[in-house]
């Protein structure tokens, strides 16, 4: 049975634990973004920051961005591919202490290992649905580093509402839909390639 | 027509083609949004449909990653230098207006220019045929560009070994490339023919229009079945995989079958601009690819 989640940011580890791998999530307070060379800079600079990111939610995203009256806009906004941030995820799970990861795509062993460790969650949003993920965000709270890193991967600090739908991928539990989902098509892709043979 | 006139109407194409979707891939989504029965993936296309409507309503790009602008192009009565400046110039426009993501890195200089021009970007294909100026926009983000794959058979190959090596390619890629994904695979005697003519097959032709050959069109519907036992899903969920196969292929070279896979995500984002006279037509396909 699929269930659903709202939470609302900081998330605790007493609501990470209830959620399970197949659930969808609907999350309000603060995410940022982070990917590629973003994670290090943070990392680096945690205890700088204005701000904990102790149970926040950090987004693989790159967002399309637009100036509106000397203030920033989000105008498309979705998840990037997060197998390239598998090399620092456990680190960076571990030293923020936050609640939970999302993209798309799917993660790999070592996050499967941060998740239940450190008690937090990997999650992805519906690839592709951009417009629909921006109206989520109701403001940008801050933004780090643009200069150095330009508009995709600078640090981008959202408040947003009902962010979602997210359908959790890894739990707490070592559950992980996509390592199903590799086995399952491998078992499949055998199948129908000996169905060729005949 | 006037070419300052031309410019508006192909950064008004680009728009169309960066926040909308055509027709066939809509009607596509849809049909298996309600043929899906479970509850995440139904979540999930549900999600994708209303993505397009907010896109469309409030014109904003459909997905964050704009990708990379292609264009095929018949030229009319047009001189080939003079439609290259108006899509450059158009391409620069539409990148602040819209706006769009700035997407082209010079790499060795790591340098971005910020309105997606650049070294052969945007690439045109200067098309043969046709008296009218028509101009295809296509956008191809890099998550589906990163599954392409490109393999060399011998050319005593078969359907089963083409069969073997796209359904490989698209097991490989799972979840990657946002599926429901919609497949091109080409076959030619060269590496860049196999792989254009895969890029042409997904884009150019329409959801659901079979190839013109019999024996081609057979293989499509039965690689399409394949793909779809599967059972990646939408977005790794299980369920349907691909929205449609296309095949296209050149005469072959008589010691090598190469063949290319290049997959579109769900957002397939294509538009024509069709121009005879002074009379515009904007459309979701052209008939004549």
């Amino acid at each position: 049975m699929t269930g659903e989640h709202k939470l609302e940011t900081p998330i605790g580890k007493e609501d990470v634990a209830r959620l399970r791998a197949g659930d969808i999530l609907y999350i309000s307070g603060e995410v940022f973004t982070s990917r590629d060379r973003t994670q290090k800079l943070i990392l680096e600079n945690k205890n700088r920051l204005p701000f904990s990111l102790h149970g926040l939610i950090e987004f693989h995203a790159g967002p399309i961005v637009r100036r509106k009256d000397s203030k920033w806009e989000i105008v498309s906004i979705g998840p990037t591919t997060s197998f390239r941030m598998e090399n620092n995820e456990y680190e960076f799970i571990r030293e923020t202490g936050i609640a939970g990861v999302i993209g798309k795509g799917g993660m790999g062993n070592r996050t499967v290992e941060a998740c239940r460790e450190f008690k937090a969650f990997y999650g992805v949003l519906p690839g592709g649905a951009a417009a629909l993920i921006a109206k989520s965000v109701k403001r940008i709270i801050g933004v780090y580093w643009l200069e150095e890193l330009g508009v995709p991967e600078a640090m981008w600090h959202l408040e947003v509402k009902e962010l979602g739908p997210i359908t959790i991928v890894i739990d707490a539990f070592r559950n992980d839909l996509y390592e199903n989902l590799r086995r399952r098509v491998g078992e499949n892709l055998s199948r129908v390639l000996k169905s060729l043979e005949d | 027509m006037h070419s300052a006139k031309l410019k508006e109407y192909v950064v008004e194409a680009i728009r169309l083609c960066e926040t909308s979707l055509p027709l066939d891939v809509k009607n596509s989504l849809k049909e298996a949004y309600e043929r899906e029965e479970r509850e995440i993936r139904r979540k999930i296309l549900g999600a994708l449909l209303k993505n397009v409507e907010t896109a469309e309503k409030e014109g904003r790009p459909i997905c964050q990653d704009t990708g990379t602008l292609t264009f095929y192009v018949k030229r009319g009565g047009w001189r080939e230098n003079e439609l290259q400046r108006i899509i450059v110039e158009a391409v620069v426009e539409a990148s602040g207006k819209i706006p769009l993501r700035p997407n082209t890195i010079d790499f060795p200089s790591r340098r971005n220019p910020g309105d997606n021009t650049g070294r052969f970007v945007p690439w045109i294909f200067w098309e043969q045929g046709g008296e009218d100026l028509e101009i295809t926009v296509v956008a191809k983000g890099g998550g589906s560009e990163a599954v392409s794959s490109l393999k060399v058979l011998p050319a005593t190959a078969g359907r089963k070994e083409i069969f073997q090596t796209v359904l490989e390619s698209v097991a490989e890629a799972g979840a990657k490339p946002c599926p429901p994904i919609i497949l091109g695979v080409g076959i030619g005697p060269s590496s860049e023919m196999a792989l254009e003519l895969a890029k042409r097959a997904v884009y150019l032709r329409p959801i659901g229009e079979r190839h013109m050959n019999g024996v081609i069109a057979r293989m499509e519907e039965d690689l399409l079945r394949m793909v779809n036992e599967l059972d990646i899903g939408i977005h790794g969920f299980g369920g349907i995989s691909a929205l449609d196969v296309h095949i296209e292929y050149a005469s072959i070279h008589p010691s090598s079958m190469v063949v290319g896979v290049v997959a579109s995500c769900w957002a397939l984002r294509r538009v024509v601009l069709k121009v005879s006279g002074e009379a515009v037509e904007i459309k979701s396909h052209s008939s004549q690819f």
